[in-house]
């Protein structure tokens, strides 16, 4: 009869507790004598839970970067008329703190950058009809005005630093493929999207970008190389006014509103994306449209705000794959 | 069919659930504090963690049917902008 030591070369493990699992640990087995169990770690699943909500009131159509350690949530508002709060809060992965206040307040603006350290907040709208041009970036302690884009537009996608830029989409009114490049100084109309886009998701950098989704809801993806926008697989649910988090090639999208089947909904839904194909990983505890995320990779993002009845503070944190440590059975 | 139990619960942020307790059941979220919870022992267990209020499926969805009514209300106060920018809040059944 095999043994353990027979296939593994070593006997199995002693351990009086479990040691915390992690990827190094994954397939390995051990008898934890404690509670007399063999035990096994594992990957499980992705899965978003709970942080801190923010330190101010609910709201929607805020904009994020930087990763579930350190971020920065800018613009929004909760009101109707709209009042265009100029508040920023940023993340230390704990809890939330309100920040200095950018110059002009703004909803349904862009935002991109290295989080707290340095971002830039593009274009948005400051009355129910308008759209601006103006672009603020912050320097990990306070924003100050930088040059426009070129045509003023709402609802736009950016991706890039605060040196490497583009703004793709948005409505000006109407929504629009154009897209702007920026270089630290000045934008620059550059190739444009295959189709016009608006209130999508996306980000990247300014040579490997993608957005998608978009109003009216879509699950179409356009991406970025470099040199110019090209169609690739689309997501599996329509999407509208959610967030994203990661790469051209480890991607998630999360939230907004989803129009299609059985009923139009603010969804939870999370998509995750790995250069090729989208697929469907765990919902977030609360669905949300109008929300803001931001994250390094599909691996790990964070999302906050947004609306479902009621404005919302709410924050959670997403993290994949999670490491277990499951107790073996013989069922 | 759905094996879902019911509370009300106030989400305090972090913590409130975990990333491994949404890898044991299925947990949503809804407005008036209300959450679907699946019915399995770790399910039953997060609610006690967080001290939910326990409501059967009709009590439940009356809290979030009462909520969506408080939106639309709000929603039909609305100018024409606000009509043209927010879809109407709409009810929805519990799963």
């Amino acid at each position: 009869m095999a043994t353990y030591k027979g296939i593994q070369g070593v006997p199995v493990q002693t351990l009086a507790s479990d040691p915390t699992p992690t990827e190094n640990f994954v397939g390995q087995l051990w008898y934890n004598s404690t509670s007399g169990t063999f035990k096994i770690a594992t990957e499980g699943a992705g899965a978003w839970a709970t942080a801190n909500p923010l330190s101010g009131t609910g709201r929607q159509q805020s904009d994020m970067v930087g990763t579930k350690s350190a971020a920065i949530i800018v613009g929004g508002d909760y009101t109707w008329p709209h009042t265009y709060p100029t508040w920023s809060e940023t993340y230390d992965g704990t809890s939330w703190t309100e920040g200095n206040d950018i110059n002009e307040g703004r909803i349904n603006a862009a935002a991109c950058g290295a989080g707290v350290p340095a971002c830039l907040y593009i274009g948005g709208t400051d009355s129910p009809a308008g759209q601006l041009a103006s672009v603020e970036q912050y320097n990990g302690t306070c924003w100050s005005e930088v040059n426009d884009l070129n045509d003023s537009r709402r609802a736009g996608t950016a991706a890039g630093t605060v040196t490497a830029a583009l703004l793709a989409g948005g409505s000006s009114p109407g929504s629009t493929n154009s897209v702007e490049y920026y270089d630290g100084t000045s934008w620059t109309e550059g190739n444009n999207l295959q189709s016009p886009n608006e209130a999508g998701q996306g980000t990247g950098i300014q040579t490997a970008a993608f957005v998608t989704g978009g109003n009216p809801p879509a699950t179409r993806t356009e991406i970025y190389n470099g040199t110019s926008w090209s169609n690739a697989n689309s997501m599996q649910n329509e999407k509208t006014s959610g967030a994203a988090a990661g790469t051209t090639t480890s991607g998630l999208v999360f939230g907004g509103y989803d129009s299609s089947s059985p009923a139009p909904t603010d969804t939870g839904q999370t998509e995750s994306y790995d250069g090729t194909s989208w697929t469907e990983v765990g919902d977030m505890g609360t669905a949300r449209t109008g929300v803001a995320g931001a994250g390094p990779s599909n691996q790990a993002a964070i999302v906050a705000s947004g609306y479902t009845t009621v404005y919302l503070a709410l924050c959670e944190e997403w993290t994949s794959p999670l490491y277990v440590v499951k107790t073996v059975t013989t069922s | 069919m759905a094996n879902n139990t019911y509370c009300v619960a106030s989400n305090w942020g972090k913590g409130f659930f975990t990333h491994s307790e949404r890898n044991a059941f299925h947990l949503e979220g809804h407005a008036g504090d209300v959450w679907v919870v699946g019915n399995n022992a770790a399910g039953v267990s997060w609610i006690n963690k967080v001290s939910g209020a326990a409501k059967t499926k009709v009590e439940a969805q009356a809290i979030v049917d009462g909520k969506v009514e408080e939106s639309q209300t709000h929603w039909d106060s609305q100018d024409a902008e606000y009509k043209a920018l927010y879809p109407r809040p709409t009810k929805y059944t519990l799963s």
